[in-house]
C-alpha cells in the first residue's frame, strides 16, 4: 500500500511539470488582461522542436531552449496578428492550434514515423543526489527527479516575487486591471502585453518540450489538450502563482492515479480513467465559478 | 451601432469583392505551401494534381468529396448560427460524436419501423444527444459564467474516450473482430440519390438546413433576439429579451445541428458507430464557418473544396508519400489569409472612400 502511495506522489511531481510551466507562463498572460488560447499549439510545436533539437545535439537543455524559442516565435506571430491586424483572438488561436497540429503531423509522418523503428532521442534522466535520494519515502518522492522538476517548482517563488514585488509585475498587473489608466500612468500597454504574451509562449513551448523529452520520443497529438487544462488551472487559481502550483499538483495526482491504475485489471474501464483529468477540469471550473460568484455577492 | 447581418442575397460591391477572398486565400495558401514543399523533396505540382484528380476526377472520388462535404456543411451552419449569439461553439467535434451515438441507439431501437419513420426517429436521436452534449457548456456558461471554450474542449476529449469505450464494450458487434457497433437496420439508412455512391439524402438535409437557419435568423422573432443578444447582452436585457435563455437555446440548437452531422455519418456512410465516426468534421466545420462567415453559398463552396483536400490528402499519402496533414496545413493557412485580406481590404477602402466601409467589425460578431 505504502509503495502505491509513494509511487503516486513520486509520479505526481514528475507529471505536474508540463502543466505547471504552461500555467505559470499563462499567469503573466492572464494578469496582463489577456487570454492565450493558442497555448495548445505552442505546446505541440514545442514538443516536436524540443525533440528535434535533442535528437540533433544530444542535449536536453538545448531541447528545452529550442522548444522555448519555437513557442516564443509563435506567440509573437499571434500577438502581432491580434493587435496589428486586429484579428479576433479566439479565431487566431484556433487557426494556430490547427496549423500546429497539421505541421507537427506533417513533419512526424515525414521524418519520425517513416521507418518502423521508433526514432528516439536522449531522455531526461532522474538525478541521483547523494544521501537525499536514498531516504526511505522522501527520497523517491522528492529527491530523485529530473532537473526540470526542480526548475519548475523553484521558479514559482521567483514568479511570485516578480509579479508582486518587481516593477514589471506591478506594471503588468496595472495593465490587466485597467489598461487605459495604466497608459495614463505612462506604461507602454502594447509592450507590456507583448512581453507577457511572449513569456506565455516561451513557457508553453518549454512545457511541450518536456512532454517529448520525458518520453524520449515524439508522438503525434501528444499534448492531448493539456494546454487547455493549464488555461483552466490559471483561470480557477485567478492567476495566483501558488494557487496555480497547488492546482497543477492536484491535476498531476489525478493523472498519476490514471496511469497507475490503467494496467491493473480493475472493474473500471481504462477510458474512464483517461477521462479523469478532463472531467476534473470541468468540475473544478464549475466549483471555482460558483465560489467567485459568492465572493462577489459579499464584496 | 451596427447590427450583425446575414448577408443572404444582399449584393453590393463589398460583398462581391469579399466573397472572392476565400478563393484567393485558398490559392495563396496553395502557393505558399507549394513554395515550401520542394524543401522536403516533394513536387508540389504532381501533389496538387493528384489531390484534385482524386477529389474531382473520378465518379468515385467525387462521391467521396460530396459525402465528406455534407457533414462539414452541417457543422458549419450550426457554428454560424451560434456565433450570432456571441458564442464560439468549439465543442462541435464532441457533439458530432454524441450525435452519432444517439443515432446508433435510436436506429437500433426503432429500426423495425417503416423507413421514413425510422429515419426521422434516428435523426431525432442524433439531435437529442448532440443537444445534450452542448447543454453542459451552455448551462454552465449562462448560470455560472464558466468559460465555455475550455469546457467544450474538455468535453471533446471526454467524448472521444466515451465513444471509444462504448464501441469497445457495451455496443460492440459481437461478430466483429474490430471495435465497432452493430450495423443499424436498413430502414434507418439514408436513401442514396445515386446508387453505390456517398451522395445520399444527407445532402438534401444540409441544403434544407441552410435555408431554414437563414430563415430563422432573418425572419423570426427568435432570430431577431439572437442577433440582439449577440450584439449586446446588456441591450437585450434592457429591451426585455431574456438573454440567458436565448444563449442557452441557441447553443443547444447548435449542438443539435452538430448532432445531425454525426447521425448523417452513421445513417449515410458507415451504417454503424465507430470510434473514428467524427472524421474531424467538427474542426473542418469550424474552419469552414470562419472563412465563409455568413455567406451560405460560400459555405457550400468552401466545404466542397476542404473536403476535396481531405479526400485527396488520403491519396497523396499512399501514392506519393506526402503526409496527408498537408491538407490541414493548407486549410488553416487559408483562414489566416482570408481574415488578413479582410483587414487589408478594409484599410484599402478606407483610403479610397475615406470611410471604413464594412471593415469595422460589427460588435458581437466574433469572426
Amino acid at each position: 500500500m505504502s509503495e502505491i502511495i509513494t509511487g503516486l506522489f513520486s509520479s505526481m511531481f514528475a507529471l505536474c511539470v508540463p502543466l505547471l510551466i504552461a500555467a505559470e507562463g499563462e499567469v503573466f498572460v492572464e494578469r496582463s488582461g489577456q487570454f492565450n488560447m493558442g497555448i495548445e499549439g505552442m505546446m505541440v510545436l514545442g514538443a516536436i522542436s524540443g525533440f528535434a533539437a535533442t535528437l540533433a545535439t544530444g542535449s536536453t537543455l538545448l531541447g528545452f531552449i529550442a522548444g522555448g524559442i519555437t513557442g516564443g516565435l509563435l506567440a509573437i506571430a499571434m500577438f502581432l496578428l491580434i493587435y496589428k491586424l486586429k484579428l479576433d483572438l479566439l479565431v487566431v488561436a484556433i487557426v494556430f492550434n490547427l496549423l500546429a497540429a497539421g505541421v507537427t503531423g506533417f513533419l512526424a509522418t515525414l521524418f519520425i514515423n517513416s521507418s518502423s523503428i521508433p526514432v528516439k532521442c536522449n531522455k531526461l534522466t532522474d538525478l541521483h543526489i547523494p544521501f537525499l535520494s536514498d531516504l526511505p519515502i522522501a527520497g523517491p518522492i522528492l529527491f530523485s527527479k529530473n532537473y526540470m522538476v526542480y526548475v519548475a517548482i523553484l521558479s514559482v517563488p521567483i514568479i511570485a516575487h516578480v509579479l508582486y514585488k518587481r516593477k514589471f509585475g506591478l506594471e503588468l498587473r496595472a495593465v490587466g486591471g485597467n489598461a487605459s489608466a495604466a497608459q495614463t500612468m505612462g506604461i507602454d500597454v502594447f509592450k507590456t502585453r507583448m512581453k507577457c504574451f511572449l513569456i506565455g509562449g516561451v513557457s508553453g513551448g518549454i512545457a511541450g518540450a518536456y512532454l517529448s523529452l520525458t518520453l524520449g520520443m515524439f508522438v503525434e497529438n501528444m499534448t492531448m489538450n493539456k494546454g487547455f487544462i493549464a488555461l483552466a488551472l490559471c483561470t480557477f487559481s485567478k492567476g495566483k502563482p501558488y494557487g496555480t502550483l497547488a492546482g497543477a499538483l492536484l491535476f498531476a495526482l489525478a493523472d498519476s492515479i490514471q496511469i497507475r491504475f490503467q494496467p491493473i485489471d480493475i472493474d473500471i474501464p481504462y477510458e474512464f480513467l483517461l477521462m479523469l483529468p478532463y472531467v476534473l477540469t470541468v468540475v473544478v471550473l464549475t466549483i471555482s465559478a460558483k465560489r467567485s460568484r459568492e465572493e462577489r455577492k459579499y464584496a | 451601432m451596427s447590427f450583425p447581418r446575414l448577408n443572404f442575397l444582399t449584393i453590393d460591391r463589398d460583398n462581391i469583392t469579399k466573397s472572392l477572398f476565400p478563393v484567393v486565400g485558398l490559392l495563396l495558401s496553395f502557393i505558399v505551401c507549394g513554395a515550401i514543399l520542394p524543401f522536403f523533396n516533394i513536387n508540389p505540382f504532381s501533389t496538387y494534381a493528384s489531390i484534385f484528380g482524386r477529389a474531382f476526377g473520378t465518379m468515385n472520388g467525387l462521391s467521396e468529396t460530396i459525402g465528406a462535404a455534407v457533414p462539414s456543411v452541417i457543422v458549419a451552419i450550426g457554428i454560424v448560427f451560434v456565433i450570432r449569439v456571441g458564442i464560439f461553439n468549439l465543442g462541435a467535434e464532441g457533439q458530432v460524436m454524441f450525435g452519432a451515438l444517439g443515432a446508433q441507439i435510436a436506429a437500433v431501437a426503432f429500426g423495425s419501423a417503416p423507413a421514413p419513420v425510422a429515419i426521422l426517429l434516428t435523426l431525432l436521436g442524433g439531435m437529442a444527444f448532440g443537444a445534450f452534449w452542448a447543454f453542459i457548456p451552455a448551462i454552465l456558461r449562462v448560470t455560472l459564467k464558466v468559460n465555455e471554450i475550455v469546457v467544450c474542449i474538455m468535453l471533446n476529449q471526454v467524448a472521444i474516450y466515451a465513444i471509444g469505450f462504448l464501441v469497445r464494450k457495451p455496443l460492440k458487434d459481437p461478430n466483429d473482430f474490430n471495435a465497432q457497433a452493430v450495423i443499424i437496420p436498413e430502414n434507418a439508412w439514408m436513401p442514396q440519390f445515386i446508387e453505390n455512391t456517398k451522395i445520399h439524402f444527407g445532402l438534401a438535409i444540409a441544403l434544407a438546413l441552410i435555408v431554414f437557419i437563414a430563415w430563422v435568423i432573418k425572419r423570426t422573432v427568435f432570430g431577431f433576439r439572437v442577433n440582439v443578444v449577440g450584439a449586446s447582452e446588456r441591450t437585450a436585457v434592457y429591451a426585455g429579451i431574456p438573454a440567458w435563455r436565448t444563449i442557452l437555446l441557441t447553443f443547444v440548437i447548435g449542438g443539435a445541428i452538430s448532432g445531425i452531422a454525426g447521425a448523417n455519418e452513421v445513417m449515410g456512410i458507415a451504417h454503424r458507430l465507430q470510434a473514428t465516426v467524427s472524421g474531424n468534421y467538427g474542426w473542418t466545420g469550424i474552419t469552414v464557418a470562419m472563412i465563409a462567415k455568413n455567406n451560405p453559398f460560400m459555405l457550400i463552396i468552401v466545404s466542397v473544396l476542404y473536403s476535396a483536400l481531405q479526400v485527396g490528402g488520403l491519396v497523396i499519402q499512399i501514392t506519393q508519400h506526402v503526409p496527408m496533414e498537408l491538407a490541414n496545413i493548407v486549410q488553416a493557412m487559408t483562414v489566416l489569409f482570408v481574415l488578413s485580406s479582410d483587414f487589408l481590404y478594409g484599410k484599402y477602402r478606407q483610403r479610397i472612400d475615406g470611410h471604413a466601409g464594412q471593415s469595422a467589425k460589427p460588435k458581437g460578431e466574433l469572426v
